[in-house]
């Protein structure tokens, strides 16, 4: 479609009247008093809480500290007394289990020009859910904590079911595995 | 540890005026305000702010388009004119209403656009905050910001194209 240069600043003009006539309503006095009144109790909670946020980093650090102290003294121990454990032995109680859940957190590196200083920050994260065999449930969060996107999988059927929250999308996807190569004719 | 009050006070009114701004409707303003402000305390917990009033604008600027969006997609937007604005202004009933259907068709256009263009757009040129100062709220490079905004006027242009602009009273029909 070609636009003639004429066209495209009457496009502009109604733009500017439009943005002209937003600006121009008049906006009453606000917020109601009502949204102090709802918010406030929350402000009180969170003054009565705030002694423990920081508390709780603080022995959460400890918590990791001690047990990594533990974990190593115990595998000291360990491999001291039984040297024939091997990484093989790990994995192969580890792959026992039956379901597991996991969060797994998104970092950014922000760099504050006005402090002069970089942060990690988290950005999203995703709360990842494995069951035997072959069922899988992932919930991806936004920087708010709100849930964008979930995707469930059963890999035995080849199944994936995409949600796009944001969007309102589901997007289902049928890929069924190959067949097994003892069932194939060779 | 922030004094929520002082903060609430010094901030409500802007974040109000921008929550207003995009959705034009009190009851739908008002909850946006709550959430922006409930959300800027969950965003406290995590990290320390440094700028409040660029932090709360934005929030607010990203809830108020999240309602817009889902009150134009449910069709549930009822337009009308003020009876005090026809009073207390000196524009005519015509001009009223062709500025009111032209602020609610941008309003409409604004829930049609990508997200990061509508907001981008809306802190610009509603909130009037800097292209350093937006990209310092969406961690975007300033360029980037200047980019989206571009292409948020491009898309309001076109969608606001079919609208024929209103004869003035005498004029050649």
């Amino acid at each position: 479609m070609t636009v003639t240069n004429f066209e495209h600043h009457a496009e502009g003009r109604q733009l500017d009247a439009a943005i002209s006539a937003i600006l121009s309503e008049e906006i009453p006095v606000g917020p109601p008093a009502s949204v102090a009144d709802n918010l406030s109790p929350k402000w009180a909670q969170a003054d009565v809480h705030s002694g423990r946020y920081h508390l709780i980093p603080k022995l959460n650090r400890l918590a990791v500290v001690a047990a990594v102290i533990v974990g190593l003294a115990v595998s000291w121990n360990l491999f001291d007394q039984r040297s024939n454990i091997a990484l093989a032995d790990i994995s192969r109680e580890f792959q026992k289990a039956k379901s597991i859940q996991f969060r797994h957190v998104m970092y950014a590196h922000h760099y504050d020009d006005s402090e002069k200083s970089s942060v990690w920050r988290g950005t999203s994260y995703v709360d990842c859910n494995f069951k035997a065999p072959g069922l899988s449930r992932e919930v991806t969060f936004d920087e708010d904590g709100v849930p964008w996107q979930i995707v469930t999988k059963d890999k035995t059927r080849g199944i994936t079911l995409e949600l796009r929250l944001a969007t309102k999308q589901a997007i289902l996807t049928e890929n069924p595995p190959p067949p097994s190569p003892s069932c194939g004719g060779g | 540890m922030p004094n929520w009050t002082t903060i609430y006070e010094q901030h409500s009114a802007a974040v109000w005026k921008t929550a207003w701004r995009v959705l034009k409707v009190t009851h739908l303003a008002a909850d946006c305000v709550q959430e922006t402000f409930l959300s800027a305390m969950t965003l406290a917990e995590k990290q320390t702010i440094r700028e409040w009033s660029g932090l709360l604008i934005s929030l607010s600027t990203r809830r108020a388009l999240d309602q817009l969006r889902r009150t134009c997609r449910a069709r549930q937007r009822e337009t009308f004119i003020n009876q005090q604005e026809i009073v207390s202004t000196q524009k005519t009933p015509e001009t009223l209403f062709a500025d009111g259907e032209l602020a609610e068709r941008l309003r409409a256009a604004l829930a049609d656009l990508p997200a990061q263009q509508a907001e981008v757009f809306c802190l610009r040129t509603f909130s009037d905050m800097s292209y350093h100062d937006i990209a310092a709220q969406l961690n975007l490079e300033d360029t980037h910001v200047g980019v989206l905004l571009h292409r948020a006027r491009n898309g309001l242009q076109r969608q606001l194209s079919d609208i024929r602009p209103l004869v003035p009273p005498g004029g050649n029909s």
